[in-house]
């Protein structure tokens, strides 16, 4: 093996390009920024070659070739934008559309459609079919979190590779052949796996449509912004899609990062986001007396709170939820030990935590926060002293708290909340922050309005030791603030303070100048979208997320 | 139905004690083993076993031999790509998935003369060091399928095939497998996808299935013709095989011929012989005395030959290179002056508008527009146009596909457009077909 080449020299459309051993024609010339059309390759699943679309041209080689399935060599000469390869990839983009529906205006998948794309690309020819003979095949068949549109479907395999590969759940396949070929799953069943929003995805074209997403916005009024996902302790990388207009979220959708997710995310994850908008969320401050809710307002919150503190810190417990920000987490200890605070703890599930290396074999942690690795990392770092929860029970038990404070509380399962909130004895009071309102809730004094993760910026870091960045896609919605806003309100006693956003910079460039991060030390504008190796303390060890 | 026994008829050019494979096609009980045995079958084994496999395969490379499945690639060079020290098992697959129309020379071999394909399956597995090997047969040979069941099945009883094969040491299983109907899996790697369990889709390449084949083993795919002819080539010396043929078409070669000949039926004949007698020797001429107008040379994926390049073309890869198209896999189609081109061509495009396997976006999508662009043409209703449009689609099939039915598909209709254009011509200007036999629906 020791004679194989290091890098391989290789021309593409007259650009030299230094190719790694291994790499196809398609990835070298992706990597000089080379775009070559295509249906059916996918960067994380395996080559099906089908789709033709990828035709170049190799010297000395009479025949076209797919640039997929062909190797790098030495000294190749590859063109891929000669009258030869353009007319093929002309004839093979007009032999998609020869059967393909022209609806466009009805089409979901219009505004992010690849045959619209590269039919204005690699396309604008005159049409020579006769639409009276087009072959039609079923519509709007129900495969259970998915639609599928037969007619629409150009059999690049993309999603049946998917569930072979990834999911390894094996429900979809081709069945009959030639041009009556449609994609079915087996036995007419639903779809079966926690990933199927992925196929929606990486549908090239209308076929495969998301329920939770089609006909509920065309994806041209939508912004984008890069962030990760905040439903367990993978962080997935994602972009999140908002109306501007509206405020109103539309869509999560995974962000390729290949030492993450690489190109795929969880259902629960994607879809799991119903908590920002639903009936639940909580709008204003509330103080809960006998059962009855009374309105009141973050001044007097923050009044009454301020004074409660103060007058005895040591019996003030704060529960810092493993949903928080790395910066929010920071911001809490330093503005809650300046008031004396001594006792804290984090919202988890620590069963979940204990071994972190737990998951569903794909992407899924069994932690399904974000960011509990970033609570250990600043502990440790901090050397600041907290509690597990066997200590917190027994203190609560043993009535040492007057005041139990959760903080940063996020959509309705939130992990190891619950037992904390059973083994609180009714002379704690508890002040809870939280998105949602739940039954469990019953219990607290009072439930202040907290800030989504779409709705603030900051990093988490990930169970598998990388620091991520956390983008808001939206303004704090209703009354909510993030934890910043809570502390520094609670700190002054009132809420005569501006609104803190973008304080998180200010933690961020403290944290990484402290070097309270290892190795961090960056601006926040620089940091990359696909994270940064901070080496955190008691990462789990040789996790293995899926590989292609 | 079997296949009655008068229509294998002895070539006139080639007598048949000069024959490689259907020197005893005619005696009664040749399927069976004794029968076998009583003309000097397995006879080759002794002296296969007493050379050192890569001595055969040397033989084999020096008989010239070409693939009989359509392609004609030198056997011998197909054998000298299996990586034997793998560490994997090898695998011999025996195509006897004969589907191309106008193909039934196989079939010959299958119920007549099983047991020549065993021993030729032997030698070839004691060459490739292979110890299973699995027969994929057409679904629709069902009966052909009995034969070489119990061939097989006589072959274990006496121990040509098992462990330890008259004591050489070597072993070999052999499995028939039926196959369930689809043209596509008599392509290798088609074959293979359908021996392993999965839909019969071709395989990209690389890997080649002499790398990276059945199960992702070192596999070598063979014609069953190819693999009788083994047996004889290291009988009777790679020198004797050479002396039959001409050129680059060395031996003999099975022709199966139907169409408007007397005697359609399947012939062993020397390859390089004149095409024209060929037809009229051993095929009896023309039924009817009727005007000769095409010849299909070698399976219907093969571009035609104008009555005039019959009268000079000869039955070997060179000659039918030079008329724009090839030997194939030795099916000669004969038509006469009674039939419309166009409607033959439809027939042959539905074929393979049918068979597709749909994986590939040009013979997916190209087969059915072909399929109704020459329906449309043989009802009247296109213009030339339509047939610029035909023929810009069929070039675009052309070698832009993983496997080669796309190409199958188009070259006859680019064939028949270059060689008659007349015909098509005809079609346009009458609004019609001239001889009243075409017209499909729309759809």
């Amino acid at each position: 093996m020791s004679d194989k080449p290091q890098e391989i020299n290789l021309s593409v459309n007259g650009t030299a390009i230094i190719a790694k051993p291994g790499m196809t024609v398609f990835q070298a010339a992706q990597t000089a920024g080379i775009f070559i059309p295509h249906y059916c390759y996918h960067p994380d699943l395996s080559i099906a070659g089908v789709c033709r679309m990828c035709m170049c041209e190799i010297e000395k080689n009479p025949r076209l070739q797919i640039s997929c399935n062909t190797m790098a060599t030495e000294g190749m000469v590859v063109r891929t934008d000669t009258d030869k390869v353009k007319d093929i990839v002309q004839s093979v983009l007009e032999l998609h559309l020869i059967n393909h529906p022209l609806d466009c205006p009805i089409c979901d998948k219009a505004g992010e459609c690849k045959l619209q794309d590269y039919y204005q690309e690699y396309g604008l020819y005159k049409s020579r079919i006769e639409y009276e003979t087009k072959n039609h095949k079923p519509k709007a068949v129900d495969i259970g979190t998915i639609i599928l549109d037969d007619e629409r479907c150009i059999l690049c395999t993309r999603c049946v590779r998917f569930t072979a590969e990834v999911t390894k759940t094996h429900e979809l396949g081709i069945f009959n052949r030639g041009d009556r070929s449609i994609l079915r799953t087996y036995d007419e069943k639903p779809l079966r796996n926690d990933y199927t929003g992925n196929l929606a995805d990486i549908c090239p074209v209308g076929a495969l449509t998301a329920k939770e997403f089609r006909f509920k916005q065309r994806v041209w009024f939508l912004e984008r912004n890069d962030s990760v996902c905040t439903q367990c302790a993978r962080g997935c990388n994602v972009t999140v899609s908002v109306n501007p207009d509206t405020t109103k979220l539309y869509r999560v959708e995974p962000r390729r990062n290949p030492d993450v997710n690489q190109s795929w995310m969880c259902d629960t994850g994607r879809w799991n986001t119903h908590y920002v908008s639903d009936a639940n969320r909580l709008t204003s401050p509330q103080k809960q007396v006998e059962g009855k809710i009374i309105e009141e307002t973050w001044e007097t919150f923050f009044k009454v709170m301020a004074s409660n503190i103060q007058s005895a810190p040591k019996k003030v417990l704060v529960g810092l939820s493993t949903y928080l920000t790395t910066e929010e987490m920071a911001d809490c200890l330093e503005g809650f030990s300046g008031l004396g605070v001594t006792h804290f703890t984090w919202i988890v599930d620590e069963r979940t935590v204990e071994d972190r290396k737990a998951y569903d074999g794909i992407l899924k942690h069994h932690d399904q926060t974000p960011n509990a690795a970033g609570f250990l990392q600043l502990m440790e770092t901090t050397k600041t002293s907290w509690l597990k929860h066997e200590e917190v029970i027994k203190k609560l038990q043993a009535k040492e708290f007057d005041h139990f404070l959760l903080l940063g509380l996020e959509g309705v399962t939130m992990p190891g909340a619950a037992e904390l909130l059973i083994k609180t004895p009714k002379e704690t009071s508890i002040t809870i922050h939280a998105t949602t309102r739940v039954a469990l809730f019953e219990k607290a004094t009072w439930l202040i309005p907290n800030a989504s993760s779409f709705e603030k910026s900051g990093t988490m870091v990930n169970a598998l030791g990388l620091m991520q960045k956390l983008v808001a896609s939206m303004p704090w919605q209703f009354t909510s603030r993030d934890s910043h806003a809570v502390v520094f309100g609670i700190k002054e006693g009132n809420d005569r303070a501006v609104s803190p956003t973008g304080r998180f910079q200010t933690v961020f460039k403290r944290l990484s100048d402290e070097a309270i991060f290892p190795g961090a030390r960056m601006d926040w504008k620089k940091m990359p979208a696909s994270g940064v190796n901070i080496g955190v303390v008691g990462r789990a060890e040789g996790i293995k997320y899926a590989k292609g | 139905m079997p296949i009655d026994s008068d229509s294998i008829s002895s070539s006139v050019i080639l007598p048949d004690e000069k024959k490689i494979f259907f020197k005893h096609i005619r005696k009664e009980n040749l399927h069976t083993l004794s029968g076998y045995e009583s003309v000097g079958g397995y006879s080759s084994l002794k002296k296969a076993f007493a050379m050192p496999p890569d001595q055969i395969i040397d033989e084999v490379k020096k008989s010239a031999l070409r693939g009989r499945g359509g392609a004609g690639f030198p056997t011998g060079s197909k054998w000298g790509f299996v990586p034997f020290d793998s560490g994997k098992p090898i695998y011999l697959l025996c195509n006897a998935d004969e589907s191309e129309p106008g193909t039934f020379k196989d079939r010959v071999i299958l119920e007549k003369n099983p047991h020549s394909l065993i021993e030729g399956i032997i030698v070839s597995s004691f060459a490739v060091r292979c110890h299973k090997s699995y027969i994929y047969i057409r679904g629709e040979y069902v009966h052909a399928g009995k034969i070489v069941e119990k061939a097989i099945a006589e072959a274990y009883a006496k121990g040509y095939l098992g462990k330890n094969i008259l004591g050489s040491g070597h072993d070999l299983e052999v499995v028939l497998h039926r196959g369930a109907g689809a043209y596509i899996c008599g392509e290798e790697t088609g074959l293979i996808s359908s021996l392993e369990g999965k839909k019969g889709y071709p395989k990209l390449k690389p890997p080649f299935p002499a790398i990276s084949g059945f199960l992702g083993c070192p596999t070598v795919v063979n014609n069953v013709e190819t693999l009788c002819a083994v047996p004889w080539i290291i009988e009777n010396g790679a020198e004797a095989y050479t002396q039959y043929g001409k050129g680059q078409s060395k031996g003999t070669k099975l022709f199966s011929i139907s169409g408007w000949v007397k005697t359609p039926g399947t012939y062993e004949v020397e390859m390089g012989i004149s095409l024209k007698a060929f037809i009229d020797e051993c095929a009896g001429g023309m039924k009817n005395g009727a005007k000769l107008k095409a010849v299909i040379p070698g399976g219907s994926s093969t571009p035609p030959l104008t009555a005039s390049e019959v009268d000079v073309a000869c039955l070997d890869y060179e000659s039918m290179l030079k008329f724009g198209t090839f030997l194939g896999s030795g099916g000669v189609i004969v038509v006469s002056e009674h039939q419309c081109l166009l409607k033959l061509l439809e027939h042959l495009a539905e074929f393979y508008w049918d068979e597709s396997c749909g994986q590939c976006t040009p013979c997916r999508e190209g087969t059915g527009w072909l399929y109704k662009m020459i329906k449309k043409i043989g009802r009247g209703e296109a213009t030339s146009a339509d047939l610029e449009s035909l023929k810009k689609t069929a070039k675009s099939m052309m070698g832009t596909t993983i496997c080669a039915l796309s190409d199958a598909a188009a070259m006859p209709v680019l064939g028949f457009i270059n060689k008659f254009p007349e015909e098509f011509q005809a079609h346009l200007d009458q609004k019609g077909c001239p001889m009243k036999q075409c017209g499909g629906s729309a759809h």
